[in-house]
């Protein structure tokens, strides 16, 4: 959003130097076609008719003065069209008639002729009304239109990036749709986000070149990290297969740590004192608090000695502790530590009674978890 | 492709965008100049000045126009202010034209239309033009037979084939011209002089002619009396009888006192007759 004024910015200050660099070299093509136009015309005309008028002259005087107002009068008004209307009427104005070459001034325009055999040179000198407005109101459309295509141009790649890009075409991903990923990556607000998501292009690029030896196994491969790439990332729970399905990567765990891990993410998705649970303390199992986990586990096929343990003995900080740590070991086995980290807990540490609290680090937003039904 | 897309790529697409506003910039604006017509500009106009029309109804005509026909544009600014303030022209006309058109472009059409009010030229030529031309144009003003030269900054020019050769003889590149191409010739064939005796040397204009002279680009070349020398010059008589110009009028034209002042006007060409004498035709001698 803040980088938005900035482009247009940049938009206005590029539209006006087009605008001036269109305008000036616009005109100056304009008046010297339009010159070189009417030299042409000239070159063609005048010798003949000067040749005319001054065949029979015997002395010059006089008669120069007389032709010089004849063809002023003649050649006052040349009209121009065109499309536009920068340039509508040019004026010629002849200076002299003598036998140099070299041009009076620099608006001057010399055309040759001969009289019998000496060279001669007429000398005009032209100017023309323009119209600026217009030449101004027509580069101006150009100028912002032009402008407006080049902020239109894509930002290119780096060179980083082009590798990106590349990984996610082998992985079969169409160019359109690598790009776009690729954008959203790049403009993502959220730096920590956008290094997550690499990660996890990271992780397929791994895994879709394991099993380089079994062309049935490479593609299973290869889909499963297209999945993961294309996935959103989200913590999708399944407690029929007790499977985790993390950003498109289904982790299968034992039954009671993956429960264990369920309940953590309806905590945290339920944001009951924002996620946090406080460990029991090592003499002073959890009763009721468990009461929800242990519900799941009865509905959904747990195990039964952890669910009689629970029962029978309240839920016992060293059980708790077991099984985020054999949560954790599956995560840091299948994601790599640096990715697991965004989905495992983080802890605080309660001051009064000295035991830590653990909760998910994942959004609440991100986790999803079946609809239970309500348990009595 | 987008995977190609670097930013040399994207430097060589804004080349383009900007390119193209060029192009576009510069097409949006050509211009496109009219075909130019300029006029002659051997001829000038004046307006007589504009007189209210009288109660007898003798107004100057609407639109009418007094036209000269000249053999150079001498003086013919001066010609036109004088008539163009003659109470007579002003009374008969609104405009004065007054004309130097090579005289190689007079066409018989000119003549039987009568273009021209009055024509300077020798009566032989326009006889060739239209035969019957004396039928309907008088004469306003003649000249006696002339004199003409040949001329030599060097030595006296002798009218034999030993004098002519080796000579650079300076003539006029037009038929027409008594003075500078006919008489000359002739006077050449009668000393027997041909082409590899002398070498022939032929200007568009007697300008030139007289500045190739003047500059010593040619030895020889004819003149009448009146030619302007700025050095010494030596002098041998061409032919004592050269046929000079006439100044024709219209017979439509028969106001006498309009022929008059147009006769009066002419004066201001006398320079150029300087040691030739004129008369005024019958019509005329009672101004």
């Amino acid at each position: 959003m803040l980088n938005l004024p900035v482009r247009y910015i940049k938009l206005v200050l590029i539209a006006l130097i087009l605008l001036t660099a269109l305008s000036l070299l616009s005109a100056t093509t304009s008046l010297l076609s339009a010159r070189s136009q009417i030299r042409e015309q000239l070159l063609q005309t005048i010798p003949e008719r000067l040749d005319e008028a001054l065949r029979y002259s015997v002395i010059d005087d006089g008669i120069a003065a007389t032709i010089n107002q004849l063809m002023d009068a003649d050649l006052a008004n040349v009209p121009v069209t065109s499309r536009l209307g920068f340039v509508q009427t040019c004026s010629l104005d002849l200076l002299a008639i003598d036998q140099s070459p070299i041009q009076p001034t620099n608006r001057a325009m010399t055309i040759p002729w001969q009289r019998s055999s000496s060279p001669q040179y007429a000398h005009f000198d032209m100017s023309c009304d323009l119209q600026p407005g217009r030449l101004v109101a027509v580069n101006s459309l150009i100028a912002l239109l032009a402008a407006l295509g080049i902020a239109l141009l894509p930002e290119p790649l780096d060179s980083r990036q082009r590798l990106r890009l590349a990984q996610l075409v082998v992985l079969g991903m169409s160019h359109r749709e690598a790009r776009s990923l690729l954008h959203r990556l790049m403009s993502h607000p959220n730096g920590q986000q956008a290094e997550r998501e690499t990660l996890w292009l990271d992780l397929a690029v791994r895994i879709s070149l394991q099993h380089r030896d079994d062309p049935a196994e490479q593609i299973r491969s290869s889909q499963l990290a297209l999945a993961i790439v294309r996935a959103d990332d989200a913590m999708v729970f399944d407690h029929a297969s007790h499977t985790v399905h993390i950003h498109g990567l289904a982790v299968t765990m034992s039954k009671t740590p993956y429960f264990y891990f369920a309940w953590y993410a309806r905590a945290r998705s339920n944001s009951q004192s924002q996620g946090w649970i406080l460990n029991p303390a090592t003499d002073r199992p959890m009763q009721e608090e468990c009461d929800s986990l242990l519900a799941m586990m009865e509905s959904h096929d747990g195990h039964q000695k952890a669910i009689n343990d629970l029962r029978n003995n309240g839920l016992r900080a060293k059980t708790l502790d077991q099984n985020r740590n054999k949560i954790k070991d599956e995560l840091n086995t299948q994601l790599g530590e640096s990715l697991a980290a965004h989905y495992l807990f983080e802890a605080r540490r309660d001051v009064r009674s000295g035991r830590y609290s653990y909760r998910l680090a994942c959004q609440p937003e991100k986790i999803k978890l079946p609809n239970i039904p309500a348990s009595n | 492709m987008i995977g190609l897309w670097s930013n040399s790529l994207k430097r060589v697409s804004i080349l383009l965008i900007v390119g193209g506003a060029v192009l576009l910039s510069i097409w949006s604006v050509r211009p496109d100049v009219a075909a130019l017509a300029p006029g002659n500009y051997y001829q000038i106009h004046c307006q007589t000045r504009a007189v209210a029309p009288s109660p007898s109804g003798s107004a100057a005509g609407e639109g009418q126009q007094l036209r000269l026909l000249l053999v150079t544009p001498y003086h013919a600014d001066e010609l036109a202010r004088r008539l163009c303030q003659s109470e007579s022209v002003q009374q008969h006309f609104s405009q004065v034209e007054v004309s130097w058109k090579p005289r190689t472009e007079l066409t018989t059409a000119d003549l039987l239309n009568e273009r021209y009010d009055v024509i300077w030229n020798r009566e032989h030529f326009l006889t060739g033009l239209s035969p019957d031309f004396s039928s309907y144009y008088d004469t306003l003003l003649q000249f006696d037979h002339y004199a003409v030269y040949w001329l030599s900054m060097t030595s006296e020019p002798v009218l034999t084939a030993e004098y002519f050769s080796g000579k650079r003889i300076g003539l006029l590149d037009d038929p027409s011209s008594h003075t500078h191409h006919l008489l000359p010739l002739r006077s050449l064939r009668q000393a027997r002089v041909d082409n590899e005796t002398a070498s022939l040397l032929y200007f568009r204009d007697a300008a030139s002619l007289y500045e190739a002279f003047y500059q010593g680009q040619i030895d020889v070349i004819s003149a009448g009396q009146s030619l302007p020398a700025p050095a010494p010059v030596f002098k041998t008589l061409l032919d004592a009888n050269a046929t000079a110009a006439t100044f024709f009028v219209r017979q439509q034209l028969a106001d006498i006192r309009l022929r008059c002042e147009i006769s009066a006007a002419l004066m201001t060409l006398a320079p150029l007759w300087e040691d030739i004498e004129s008369h005024r035709s019958d019509s005329s001698e009672s101004c």
